[in-house]
């Protein structure tokens, strides 16, 4: 593995490309979109030189279904985009559930709905939550706030993927692909169980029997025991990967609640909230799916009021009623590029939950 | 202490890299930082801005609402800004592309012919340095200038564009423009 020691000043997208090489993925394809180009303008500058492939495609939809191909060849594989790309890949990573293939999808949110514009949002959380394709299905969703925690969410991405053989999103937004922060070491590994080898790819059945891996499944039962079987996988997720950060949150007597780059903005309001002495506290969490529900109903036991704080409308806010029936959940969101500054955060919890 | 700074110009004047090259000093000095751009439908003319953040403490927010210092190269900028600078705040001004610089009440600026002062030294290109070197002679206590100059070092490989930004640095200390 690749050391670097030395802090190097990198955008969110170009750590996300090179942690991506150096998780050891061995393809990628991809299609430009604002606001992610210097992920997939990174791949294609080091890809080949690192010894793995790197194909811009002609389109989203073929992006991903060669990224299913990979998969299933048994390699690391991930594509990338924005919120309009990311919803042409959706039938790919319905696939790669089916088919129960591990790949990485970055999605680099723009605002939307259609095409947008390309100034940040997080208005792809129910679609990245709720499977996004069709079918029962659901990825592990992790969001990182800086650009040294996308390199270990990548990181972490790949091996979650790798040991339950399931797609898994980063959902990152436009502020974080766009920002530019020190990183230190490309080198840290979160995830401790141990990865199987790939034994079910398709390598070419030599000395052994033929591997299959489809989603299709046409005799009467067959597939409702396949999703009996995915089941169980989203149940042992739903219980082991839960991840969450909280800051002063011991005595708050307000929670925020936001994600990406928004927590960054709240945990500003949050240090302006104490200078003005009011005990305020912020939880995030780091999986959107599985939504760290342990943690916030621990958290948020003692909490008087909770503020969810999204640039959507309302997405997040959802899953935080749904964990805390009992709490009063107040909403501050802006959609179509609008990002709640950490003043009108401040100025709203002065003014509703005081 | 966190120090905010609002980068701002038309694209083409070297914003963005002005931006990162404070950014990388800052590395060098191991503080923390963060840098956020203008980013897409900026063209070469159209405007441009960063906001730079660098502190010894861990960096909350990358945006900046009111800056501390503000390095303004165009008209343009100065007019969309305006009201963000407030009591305390430094500005540098590009009076070649300024020529009304009022600012509120309370705000310290100065106002220099950058342009001209980069023609000088060789190259319209190095406005941004010029302005960098303005900001290490005012306020050295947010970068150092052996540290931009490490930066400098690193980034330009060719020796004559090297020496031009390194004079271009060195421009408002070798005429005396200080604090």
């Amino acid at each position: 593995m690749q050391k670097i020691n030395k802090r190097k000043l990198m955008s969110g997208n170009e750590a996300i490309a090179e942690a991506g090489i150096i998780a050891g993925c061995k393809f990628y394809a991809g299609y430009p979109i604002t606001p992610q180009n210097e992920l997939i303008a990174y791949m294609a500058q080091n890809m080949k030189k690192r010894g793995g492939i790197f194909i811009q495609a002609e389109s989203e939809i073929a992006a991903v279904n060669m990224v299913l191909g990979a998969a299933a060849a048994g390699v690391r594989a991930m594509t990338s985009s924005s919120s309009p790309g990311i919803s042409l890949k959706q039938e790919g990573i319905s696939y790669l559930a089916g088919c129960e293939l591990p790949a990485l999808i970055v999605n680099v949110m723009r605002a939307g709905p259609g095409l947008g514009d390309i100034s940040s949002s997080q208005s792809d959380y129910f679609q990245a939550t709720r499977g996004g394709g069709h079918g029962d299905y659901f990825t592990p969703v992790l969001a990182p706030w800086s650009v040294e925690e996308a390199v270990n969410l990548v990181m972490l991405g790949f091996d979650i993927a790798d040991y339950y053989r399931n797609p898994v999103m980063i959902l990152a937004d436009a502020i974080i692909g766009q920002m530019m922060e020190p990183v230190g070491s490309f080198n840290k590994r979160q995830f401790r169980k141990k990865i199987e080898p790939k034994d079910w790819a398709l390598t070419g059945a030599k000395g052994r029997p033929p591997n299959s891996i489809k989603s299709l499944f046409l005799q009467e039962g067959v597939l409702e025991q396949h999703n009996k079987k995915l089941k169980k996988k989203w149940d042992k997720i739903r219980k082991n990967e839960q991840r969450f950060f909280i800051f002063d949150t011991e005595d708050a007597d307000y929670l925020v609640v936001a994600y990406g780059s928004q927590a960054r903005i709240s945990l500003e309001a949050v240090n302006i909230l104490r200078k003005q002495g009011i005990k305020a506290g912020l939880f995030r969490p780091i999986s959107l799916w599985p939504f760290p529900i342990k943690g916030l109903k621990k958290i948020a036991e003692n909490v008087k009021k909770v503020l969810v704080v999204e640039q959507s409308l309302g997405q997040m806010v959802e899953d935080v009623r749904l964990c805390l029936p009992e709490k009063q959940i107040y909403f501050l969101g802006r959609a179509g590029g609008g990002v709640p500054s950490s003043g009108e955060i401040v100025k709203y919890i002065n003014r509703k939950l005081l | 202490m966190s120090k905010q700074i609002l980068v701002s110009g038309f694209g083409g004047q070297g914003i963005l890299s002005l931006g990162r090259i404070l950014a990388k000093s800052a590395i060098v000095e191991d503080k923390n930082v963060t840098w956020f751009p203008s980013y897409g439908a900026e063209v070469r003319g159209g405007t441009s801005h960063c906001f730079v953040k660098i502190s010894k403490e861990p960096i909350a927010s990358p945006f900046v609402e009111y800056p501390d210092i503000g390095i303004i190269l165009n008209q343009p900028s100065l007019d969309r800004y305006r009201k963000q600078f407030k009591k305390g705040c430094f500005l540098i001004l590009n009076s070649d592309f300024i020529s009304n610089d009022s600012v509120n009440k309370g705000v310290k600026k100065i106002s220099l012919p950058l342009n001209r002062m980069a023609l000088e030294c060789g190259s319209l290109k190095v406005t941004n340095i010029i302005a960098l070197g303005v900001l290490i002679s005012f306020s050295p206590e947010i970068i150092k200038e052996d540290s931009a100059i490490q930066v400098l070092n690193e980034i330009y490989r060719n020796k004559e564009i090297l020496k031009q930004n390194l004079d271009a640095l060195g421009k408002a200390k070798s005429l005396g423009i200080k604090n």
